[in-house]
């Protein structure tokens, strides 16, 4: 028996176990580190002849139905922050909207491109590297002394400073809403810039510059890549006419799947196990991006859209 | 890359002649009277578990022709970035570049008579790729605007959208062979013809719209399109209600697909928080 489907909007036929795999799997990772995945699911759905642009729409359309099943499941455990996943979306829409502009504004000076892919690839490295560093420190029992000299960081004084302290009982911090809501748009910027759901930024910022615990980390950032999921596949259909809904159901059966087995294994990882995990995920993005930016590719032309 | 052959540079003219003639225009009265050309199917049905479809092509000339079957899609825009090495180190898109009037598919199936079998690809470059360029890019078009648009062909070719293969071939000192003896033609006469057929492998990914079958002469260095037909691919059932609902109402078809995805991550969640519990 064949089990090949025609993709209606992507104009092509795929295997539905290669789909209904595909979705596993990145859910798995959604529902496990508290990100979209689109980064591994984009270039996976351009690799089985999904073009470009529709894989880029499509991959939000079913990242809306992983972070909906993963959120669910960390919200029934209590690892969802509400309070300060709304403010970082609403930082998010923000900074989405600025980098927009900004894109607009860099292509038209050129070489926009080749910034935005050095930035990830930079990104992605620092970051990276830090987190694997950290938490390999923290498994070994010698947690860096952040806090621990007695004089507070110009960080930890700015954060300090700022006005109108709210208290976020979930992740047990106290502090400005002003800082989520710049965070958020810096990452929304980034995230805008970069053509990515933002996940790999937000979680390190979650973790490092908010210093929320990492259980609620990945609720708080499911929830949060949801929302941004949502505007992000309304305006793909409407304006690029790119969602493939066969595509995006099939991928979703697997996904949700995934994000259900995902977010059960994260809660029996400890916060170290859970980060080191991430960091060499990031990392072996980094290096995938990095080795594809050094081969000399297959062509010399590729069809134009998809993220950059 | 290799050169192609002086005769082969013949057939490269003359098939970009006859790609950019309308097929009336380039018919010669006497060999087209006596032309036939039947494609099988000729309306393709593409449905939620089409997979790609072969069309048989079947051709009778007079004979002492060389023939081409070829099978061209829908024309189309194509926007693309370029690559380039930046600092010597990386590469990544440079720029973008878009041509105009690209056939979609590009199907030929080219006479094996004089062909190498063993790579009959690469010696008939010139049957309709050099034609898709002289259609495409402008007669003062730069070596590297060229260069890209080869690229492109060659990308196409990795999506089986544009290929060359050969066709079979029955010429008239066959006629004992072949089934039926000599083929008859026009009004009612039987002259000595040749036939050639071939099946052109359509993939999934073929566009819907009309497309155009040839079948192109080569006589004295002279082409000319001997018999053309049509075929259409159409989306039916399923697949053209969610390819109509994408393109004329995104705004509703995009807030569907989002509350499918909730629904089903919603659903997802309760079963498995279910399934917890019952354990």
């Amino acid at each position: 028996m064949d089990f090949t489907v025609f993709l209606p909007v992507a104009g092509t036929a795929v295997n539905v176990f290669v789909l209904l795999g595909l979705g596993g799997g990145v859910g798995f990772l959604s529902g496990l580190f508290g990100v979209g995945g689109g980064f591994l699911m984009t270039p996976l759905l351009m690799m089985i002849g999904v073009p470009p642009v529709v894989a880029a729409a499509t991959d939000s359309n079913q990242i809306v139905a992983a972070s909906t099943s993963g959120a669910y499941a960390h919200a029934r455990a209590g690892s969802v922050d509400f309070k300060m996943g709304t403010l970082l979306f609403s930082g998010g829409i923000l900074g989405g909207t600025i980098g927009v502009y900004l894109i607009k504004l860099m292509r038209e000076l050129g070489s926009a491109d080749f910034l935005i892919q050095i930035t990830y690839v930079v990104m992605l490295g620092a970051i990276g590297s830090y987190m694997f560093f950290e938490s390999l420190d923290g498994l070994r029992g010698r947690r860096r002394a952040l806090a621990s000299s007695g004089k507070p960081s110009a960080y930890s004084r700015i954060v300090g400073a700022l006005p109108w302290k709210m208290e976020f009982p979930r992740s047990g911090i106290t502090l400005s809403p002003v800082m989520p809501v710049v965070l958020g748009t810096i990452v929304g910027i980034l995230a805008a810039v970069m053509g990515v759901g933002g996940g790999f930024i937000m979680v390190p910022v979650m973790v490092y510059l908010l210093r929320m615990p990492m259980h609620v980390v990945v609720g708080t950032s499911l929830f949060q890549i949801l929302f941004t999921c949502i505007h992000v596949t309304i305006l793909q259909a409407t304006l690029n006419h790119a969602v493939d809904v066969v595509l995006a159901l099939l991928l979703l059966l697997g996904s949700v799947v995934g994000a259900q087995i995902g977010a059960k294994t994260s809660r029996r990882l400890n916060a170290d196990q859970l980060k080191i995990f991430m960091a060499v995920i990031v990392l072996a993005v980094m290096l995938k991006m990095l080795l594809g930016l050094m081969r000399t590719p297959a062509s010399l032309v590729s069809y134009a859209g998809g993220h950059g | 890359m290799r050169r192609p052959s002086l005769a082969w540079g013949a057939w490269a003219v003359a098939a970009a002649t006859a790609l950019a003639a309308r097929p009336a225009d380039a018919r010669s009265p006497a060999a087209s009277a006596e032309a036939a050309i039947r494609v099988e199917p000729r309306s393709i049905e593409v449905g939620m578990f089409y997979r790609g479809t072969a069309v048989r092509v079947e051709g009778t000339a007079p004979a002492g022709f060389r023939l081409a079957l070829v099978c061209v899609g829908p024309e189309g825009r194509v926007e693309l970035k370029r690559k380039g090495k930046v600092w010597n180190l990386l590469w990544m898109s440079v720029g973008s570049v878009t041509f105009e009037r690209v056939p979609s598919v590009y199907l030929a199936s080219v006479d094996p008579e004089g062909a190498r079998p063993e790579r009959p690809s690469e010696l008939w470059p010139g049957l309709g790729y050099d034609g898709i360029e002289a259609q495409v890019l402008p007669a003062d078009a730069d070596e590297g605007t060229r260069s890209l648009f080869r690229e492109f062909m060659r990308l196409r070719e990795q999506e089986r959208l544009y290929s060359h293969t050969l066709l079979r071939r029955e010429d008239p000192s066959d006629e004992a062979a072949a089934p039926g003896g000599a083929v008859p033609v026009g009004l009612g006469r039987t002259a000595p013809s040749t036939r050639v057929w071939a099946e052109l492998a359509l993939p999934a990914s073929a566009p819907p719209g009309a497309y155009e079958i040839r079948m192109i002469a080569l006589r004295d260095g002279a082409s000319e399109i001997l018999a053309s037909e049509r075929l259409t691919v159409v989306r039916v059932g399923l697949a053209r209600l969610v390819t109509s609902m994408a393109r004329s109402h995104g705004l509703a078809y995009g807030i569907l697909s989002v509350a499918a995805a909730l629904a089903a991550g919603l659903l997802s969640g309760v079963l498995f928080a279910g399934a917890k519990k019952g354990h």
